[in-house]
């Protein structure tokens, strides 16, 4: 080791010192900037311990249920609801994260509604890294942090769909899954055009990031399950994944009618597929009508994950909606992609996803011409094992992944 | 909770901002926004306290966090425009600017220059052995990497720095 060069660096370091008026003039910056953000929030939070709201225990739960009726009571339930929209860096953001979302995972009793919950908070720290990215306000460690919630989230929402499974309830382990699947393609397509859009403006080419790496193997890890799952369904469970399908669906219309539709691609696309949605579960409640109960499933598991990506959209769109990067992520997206369906599908290559983009066109064409152009509907039982042997292995769940490229 | 947590933070603060500030100098060379990234590596870590995480080792997450601001406002530095760079990055500030010694100023550039000539990577792991004193094993869990492979690395970066102070000189 040479020491004459640590010796010329140690000496270089003596003589960088922080004065002590500025360490203290930051010191008074900083404690101030703290202070006035701990008022902001002390109104509005108890001392729910994220860990005690994450234990689920008796307590635990009581002390969160408290914290909500105090929220309540001192008139924060607006600022919590104003909190929801808020991003890492905004003085509302600790309500979110502290008190929204701990209030919400504490109150899902069930393992399903668990899962539930951990999906939406897995979708938050999405929307927050797409939101943020648009706005040109990410940086690593932000995005470092957003990254590992998301993934803890993640394995949240993973190990409840694996605990439905063991426990035999495959409706409910394929209702989270598609849901997730479906969250998860929207996401993936959104970063993946932020980061082309990255790519254009610096004039670097680039890999994908580690936090679409991760989101593509948990989509393909969902995949998987879900046509594990599709194949060998009950009648009780595709009646029970039918009815699922079909308040999905409706409750995705409902929820895009909720939000203002911007009147750009995203937003119609959102529409789109939460009609499509609907379709789906129509055709599904046709085929157990039928008697073709893993028909009735696997269509079912359309309508809920095409709804769970309609309902995406319909979020990212509104949150994207004003930036400068916005047209970029969510416009081009879309662009074009009505007259390209075909091609897309082809480029893609595989012959499973043409069969996914035919049931697709089909509920699709369905809607805007009142026509019945699928099969699916005049499928009887012998039908059923053929239909499930060519999707399985790909029922996507999902329209808008063939429009996105996947 | 709160008064608990802001009472470690803030000690955290005293104990560890000089540090810091250095650590960042030595990776941007420039005062101002050594000062800034400290603030701002302060800032981050108690957004992170405030949200109920759990920190382990304060000092550790710090310099995690420092890092990642650092990578990132390199990153931005790449895409500025000569004249933005002129404005970011002015020419060497020593830090006792009331009685500039000259022979001191000399090796602050020379330092500098081979520094800069280094690439991110080996420049951040001299600065955190040789400036900010980690053993190699803190390094190793900062970069999550094994200790074997720090020094290696630390080798490495140490032959680099030869050579650009040999080229330099």
């Amino acid at each position: 080791m040479p020491d004459n060069l640590i010796e010329q660096l140690k000496r270089a370091k003596e003589q960088v010192t922080l004065a002590e008026d500025r360490k203290a003039a930051i010191r008074a910056r900083i404690v101030e900037t703290i202070d006035s953000r701990v008022r902001a929030t002390d109104a509005l939070r108890r001392p729910v311990h994220a860990q005690q709201a994450r234990s689920f225990g008796f307590l635990a739960r009581m002390r969160v249920i408290t914290a909500v009726v105090a929220v309540v009571l001192v008139g924060g339930a607006g600022v919590s609801f104003a909190a929801q929209d808020a991003l890492p860096g905004d003085v509302l953001y600790p309500v979110k994260i502290g008190v929204n979302e701990n209030v919400q995972e504490a109150l899902a009793f069930s393992i399903q509604a668990k899962a539930q919950v951990a999906i939406s908070h897995a979708e938050n720290r999405l929307d927050e890294v797409s939101s943020l990215s648009a706005q040109g306000r990410l940086d690593a460690e932000t995005e470092t942090r957003l990254r590992a919630n998301f993934e803890e989230r993640s394995q949240v929402a993973e190990a409840a769909i694996e605990k439905l499974h063991e426990r035999d309830d495959l409706q409910g382990a394929a209702s989270a899954a598609v849901r997730f699947e479906g969250v998860l393609r929207v996401h993936h397509a959104v970063l993946a055009s932020l980061e082309e859009d990255d790519q254009d403006t610096s004039g670097t080419g680039g890999d994908e990031t580690d936090l679409n790496n991760s989101i593509r193997d948990r989509i393909a890890v969902l995949a998987g399950l879900r046509a594990h799952l599709e194949m060998d369904i009950s009648e009780d469970a595709a009646r029970l994944h039918v009815s699922d399908a079909l308040k999905a669906a409706v409750s995705a219309m409902a929820f895009l009618q909720e939000k203002n539709n911007t009147g750009d691609n995203a937003s119609a696309r959102a529409e789109v597929e939460a009609k499509a949605a609907v379709q789906f579960a129509a055709d599904a409640q046709a085929a157990l009508d039928a008697g073709s109960y893993n028909t009735a499933f696997v269509l079912s598991n359309k309508a809920i994950g095409t709804a769970a990506e309609a309902r995406s959209l319909a979020t990212a769109s509104a949150h994207l909606n004003g930036h400068a990067k916005r047209d970029g992520a969510l416009g081009d997206l879309f662009k074009g992609q009505d007259d390209d369906e075909e091609a897309s599908s082809t480029i893609n290559g595989s012959s499973t996803e043409k069969i996914d983009m035919n049931v697709r066109t089909n509920a699709s064409s369905r809607i805007t011409a009142s026509e019945r152009t699928g099969t699916t509907e005049s499928e009887d039982k012998n039908d059923d094992t053929a239909e499930n042997s060519g999707r399985s292995n790909s029922s996507s769940g999902s329209g808008v992944l063939h429009f996105l490229g996947f | 909770m709160k008064v608990k947590t802001r009472k470690i933070y803030l000690e955290a603060y005293d104990a560890y901002a000089d540090a810091i500030y250095r650590h960042c100098f030595f990776r941007v060379f420039s005062k101002e926004r050594a000062e800034e990234l400290m603030q701002e590596t302060f800032m981050k870590t108690w957004e992170y306290l405030e949200e109920g995480h759990d920190v382990e080792n304060l000092r550790a997450f710090l310099y995690r966090v420092a890092n990642n601001l650092i990578i990132d406002y390199v990153r931005k530095k790449k895409e500025m425009s000569l004249e933005q760079m002129a404005e970011e990055n002015p020419s060497f500030e020593p830090s006792d600017s009331g009685h500039e010694d000259m022979e001191r100023n000399v090796l602050m550039g020379e330092v500098r220059e081979a520094m800069d000539a280094l690439p991110e990577e080996a420049r951040q792991l001299l600065v955190m052995r040789y400036i900010d004193d980690l053993d190699p094993k803190d390094i190793a869990k900062l970069l999550k990497i094994t200790p074997n492979h720090v020094s290696v690395k630390l080798n490495r970066a140490m032959q680099q720095l030869k050579e650009t102070f040999n080229h330099a000189g």
